[in-house]
């Protein structure tokens, strides 16, 4: 399991056509998060807290500076080697949702690992079983609601058992008892050696999750104990 | 006359048999604030459709029962006749987003009910200043954070005065000081004689006693009123 390293990371959105003013996100950002621990990211709407989650996956490149996934730099590593160590679970799931059927969805990602097509459907069901998702697994997956379509995204990033799980403000669509389940496939990656990082606007859940705090805030990042 | 009325409302969408709404019987007076709570997949989104007029007359699927908006069936009514007493706020706000920045999204309602631009620039600079969002002026809608847009839509939606303020999960992805400034708008509004129907998850409602709001549980289709204390 690697740490994640961020060196001196600089990162602005650049201008649109309409909005032609770039917005700078990050400059000289420098932080390390530790395999083992769940971090807990919160800050005000519009302070970079996605854009941190996308740079660490590598869906963003940092405009200077560098990211490490323990000595490499990710620069240099394509999409799907980032993905065997960084999972997320998006805000918005659907727009990571591709597949029509769950199932189909779950085993994507293991067929694109390698997996012989029965196995990984067999994962699959398993995994929809494991998620309380058997019941709609028929449904298609744009017609789900939010809150099984981060239950659906979850159990499809956690089939490919990355080191690090990303869950951007994925809590808050989901009852007590998803919620529970998801924060319970949290800890038990965390007993094994990786880590997670949240991102919430709850001030309780890192008191409830022993996390470490990361307070992001316009013009600065500040880590909690 | 009641600001929204359902009565035995059943719905099972297109190419499914599973009624996602099973008997939902509700009623918002004026001045009321109703917080629907349930498990996901229960139905909350579903029933906002319904209220905003949305389904049946958009979304595709079996319905039955009375629906009314201000004494008005919503079938005959649609999202168009509706629009004029209804801000409904989505889940995903970025799919209402249509307008190059932030002020002409607040504003292309306003402008499509023929207000004047005077009138509209001050309704547009009043709500943007109520929730916070001098510092969005001239942005692109589409390229801000999700509770960015979750402000946006919310100030799109409530900018025109409606009588029924729709709100799905739209708190959720707002900081501590912005969900204060929009429980403070929503809560001036509802002191006004505006009625609102919120669908947050069980746990997630710590605006209800802010806004004196009854409590539903909707689970399998059902709903069931919550009983305090």
């Amino acid at each position: 399991m690697r740490a994640v390293s961020f060196e001196s990371v600089g990162f602005s959105y650049p201008g649109s056509r309409q909005d032609k003013s770039s917005k700078q996100v990050f400059e000289g950002l420098t932080l390390t998060l530790v395999p083992g621990k769940v971090y807990v990211m919160s800050g005000p709407n519009g302070c970079g807290k996605s854009t941190f989650a996308k740079l660490m996956t590598g869906m963003l490149k940092p405009d200077s500076g560098r990211i490490l996934i323990g000595e490499n730099d990710m620069v240099w590593m394509g999409l799907s080697d980032i993905g065997k160590h960084v999972g997320l679970v998006m805000q918005n799931p659907s727009r990571q949702l591709i597949m029509q059927k769950p199932v189909d969805e779950i085993a994507f990602g293991l067929i694109h690992r390698g997996m012989q097509k029965d196995e990984a459907a067999n994962v699959a069901k398993a995994a929809l079983r494991d998620y309380k998702l058997t019941e709609i697994a028929d449904t298609p997956t744009q017609k789900l609601s939010k809150g099984e379509q981060v239950r659906l995204a979850m159990a499809s990033v956690a089939v490919l058992e990355p080191d690090w799980l990303l869950l951007d403000e994925s809590l808050s669509c989901l009852d007590g008892a998803s919620r529970s389940k998801v924060l319970d496939k949290v800890a038990r990656l965390v007993r094994h050696g990786g880590g997670a990082l949240i991102i919430s606007h709850s001030k309780d859940l890192a008191y409830e999750l022993g996390a470490i705090r990361i307070l992001i805030e316009r013009g600065g990042v500040s880590v909690v104990v | 006359m009641s600001v929204l009325v359902l009565s035995g409302i059943k719905f099972a969408y297109s190419g499914s048999n599973r009624k996602v709404l099973d008997g939902v019987d509700l009623s918002i007076e004026k001045g009321e604030a109703v917080l629907i709570s349930g498990p996901s997949g229960g139905g909350k989104t579903t029933l906002c459709l319904v209220a905003a007029t949305i389904i049946p007359t958009r979304v595709q699927g079996d319905f039955s029962g009375m629906a009314e908006l201000m004494g008005q069936g919503t079938r005959k009514l649609g999202p168009s006749g509706a629009s004029e007493y209804v801000g409904y706020v989505m889940q995903e706000p970025e799919f209402s987003m249509i307008m190059p920045t932030v002020e002409d999204e607040i504003a292309f309602g306003l402008e499509n009910r023929g207000r004047e631009p005077a009138e509209v620039a001050v309704a547009v600079e009043g709500v943007m200043t109520r929730l916070g969002m001098e510092g969005l002026a001239g942005r692109d809608p589409r390229r801000l954070s999700s509770g960015e847009k979750q402000l946006v839509a919310m100030a799109s939606a409530v900018v025109h005065k409606p009588q029924l303020v729709i709100l799905d999960e739209a708190l959720s992805g707002l900081d501590d000081d912005k969900r204060a400034l929009a429980l403070a708008e929503l809560d001036a509004m509802r002191q006004g004689g505006a009625a609102l129907l919120i669908a947050e998850h069980a746990g997630t409602g710590r605006q209800a006693p802010f806004l004196s709001a009854r409590r539903y549980v909707l689970q399998d289709g059902r709903l069931a009123e919550e009983v305090s204390g």
